[in-house]
């Protein structure tokens, strides 16, 4: 009993705070969704039912922002496990390489993703050479006004995200190569399999949980790449890169329509739940808990 | 056989040098475009070697009132990550004497409360804060920051403290100290290393955040990457000016990936991995 009573001295102050900042929080995004809300309109936090989500339906301002994000979860979240992947098996196969190029890796997504946003802005506006220059003078191609032009834009956007995300990728990854136990590999070894063989049937099954646990975490924040869009496109042009995060954050701090907003976020919750869903149960398995 | 191999070699190295470049080029191209005047900075083709001016750092430094936005980056992330140890590490460690099922359940919510969408908190505590009087105050975001710095010493904490063998802990309480001399006297110094990690890549999280600052603060409490986006939207952009933000900005994550990265990589993973 005693023991119970000083072990809750150590975690009420931490679970008090997370609990208020959490729950909070969801209470008045539920409340807010439910009234008519707007800041510019004195007056009207009043009961509206279901009244946003059935306006967010009427808007195809909101449609092309599921499609965008749904682009960001699978486009952007494939790119770069596929990417961080191949990475990951070829470091893992060269050991000078891993001990040079890590600690290169780790950069990218410890630095401010503000400041990634204006690397790649700064490379892809024409005017100032970047991308455009070395494509024509390496290939020849004369690269469009990427971040004017819809689909530009939102390819810019993936690779700016690939850029910042891909080491992440790789580094759990790389994690759970070396975590692997020895002895499939060296009967494999024995037998005579081929490299690709080892890849296809031993190696990549082996890693099955890792996978899931990296895919179920890009997914989720994969639309965390808001500085990112502020700083590149600001969801341009004409909201060819605005996800749905994007959207809420416009019309609840711009036009200060604070119910619609929070219909838009519990609309985005959902998106988010029903994606990472396949995902979450063997993650968590994988964690010990 | 052998020459197979080699041609093997050679191109698992083009790859990763190809990737080595797309790595670092954006930081190097950004680098010499904030030491460029603004006319070389618009030269075409572009100007691949000169002679670095630094009017673009002096400029900054002094004529735009970055410097405050960067002190108040450091003192809002200082305190929140200091706020977040104080009240983080001891969770972590009586997480640990919790019966399985709450202390899943405990684990569970700080997933939660780390992995929700930021948007999520933002509409809610630019409302409550604005009803406080507690906008474009250095307070309102370190109690915002704790959202994700909280749980993220949680998690972290967590799984340096499972590293320590529990009969050390044993040994302390037969010689007869109590569970909060324990945790300060024999569990803390023995994870010394892990708490700076943990602190560092804190610290980090809110160095680099930017949705909060950008609701939550206007003029006074700004933060650095706010007082980047400023310089897009006056008469035209000062590209010059922002690659010199930018770079300064990127100093203590560089330095910190060089200096530690071997010491912080694990604390990454565990605060990845299990969050």
């Amino acid at each position: 009993m005693k023991i119970n009573e000083s072990n809750s001295m150590f975690l009420i102050p931490a679970y008090f705070t997370i609990g208020v900042l959490l729950v909070i929080p969801l209470v008045l995004l539920v409340i807010f969704s439910l009234t008519s809300w707007n800041l510019m309109q004195p007056g009207s936090f009043k009961f509206f039912g279901f009244g946003n989500f059935r306006r967010m339906i009427s808007e195809p301002r909101f449609f092309n922002s599921v499609k965008v994000s749904i682009y960001y979860i699978f486009i952007n979240t494939g790119v770069q496990v596929i990417i961080g992947t191949v990475i990951a098996l070829l470091l893992f196969q060269e050991n000078l390489g891993t001990r040079i190029l890590r600690p290169v890796f780790l950069f990218p997504m410890l630095l401010p993703p503000v400041c990634v946003g204006v690397a790649w802005k700064i490379l892809f506006v024409p005017s100032l050479g970047g991308v455009n220059y070395f494509l024509n003078t390496l290939f020849g191609i004369l690269g469009p006004d990427w971040l004017n032009g819809a689909t530009s834009a939102l390819i810019a956007v993936t690779i700016a995200s690939v850029w910042e995300w891909t080491p992440f990728v790789m580094l759990l990854i790389l994690a759970g190569l070396e975590a692997l136990p020895k002895s499939p590999f060296e009967s494999a070894q024995i037998d005579g399999a081929n490299f690709f063989q080892v890849l296809v049937l031993i190696t990549l099954p082996l890693l099955k949980p890792v996978f899931m646990t990296v895919i179920l975490l890009r997914i989720i924040e994969s639309l965390a790449i808001l500085p990112l869009i502020f700083m590149m496109t600001g969801g341009g042009p004409a909201n060819a890169t605005e996800p749905i995060n994007v959207y809420a954050y416009y019309s609840g701090l711009d036009f200060l329509d604070i119910s619609y907003s929070s219909s838009l976020m519990i609309t985005f919750i959902f998106i988010l739940a029903i994606c990472s869903f396949v995902f979450i149960k063997p993650a968590l398995k994988s964690s010990g808990e | 056989m052998k020459k197979q191999n080699l041609i093997t070699k050679i191109l698992v190295y083009v790859i990763l040098g190809l990737f080595f470049i797309f790595t670092i080029f954006p930081l190097l191209w950004l680098l010499s475009l904030s030491l460029k005047t603004q006319i070389q900075a618009f030269s075409n083709p572009p100007i691949l070697i000169f002679k670095p001016t630094s009017e673009n750092y002096i400029n900054l430094i002094f004529a735009s009132g970055f410097l405050k936005n960067f002190l108040n980056s450091l003192i809002i992330a200082i305190s929140s990550t200091v706020v977040a140890l104080v009240i983080g590490a001891p969770a972590a460690y009586g997480m640990l004497h919790l019966k399985r099922k709450n202390r899943s359940r405990l684990f569970v919510l700080t997933l939660l409360t780390r992995m929700a969408p930021s948007m999520t908190y933002i509409i809610p505590f630019f409302i409550v804060f604005s009803k406080f009087g507690l906008i474009d105050t250095r307070f309102a975001l370190v109690v915002a920051y704790q959202t994700f710095a909280l749980p993220m010493v949680i998690i972290i904490m967590r799984s340096f403290f499972l590293e320590i063998p529990r009969s050390l802990e044993e040994a302390a309480r037969i010689d007869g100290a109590t569970k909060r001399e324990t945790f300060i006297k024999v569990i803390l110094p023995v994870s010394a290393q892990g708490l700076v990690s943990t602190a560092i890549l804190t610290f980090i999280l809110c160095w680099n955040e930017f949705i909060f600052a950008l609701v939550l603060t206007r003029r006074h409490a700004a933060t650095a990457p706010i007082g980047i986006t400023n310089l897009m939207q006056y008469e035209g952009t000062l590209w010059g000016q922002m690659g010199a933000g930018a770079i300064i900005l990127m100093i203590p994550s560089i330095l910190i990936s060089v200096l530690v990265g071997k010491y912080i990589a694990k604390g990454l993973m565990a605060g990845a991995i299990k969050g």
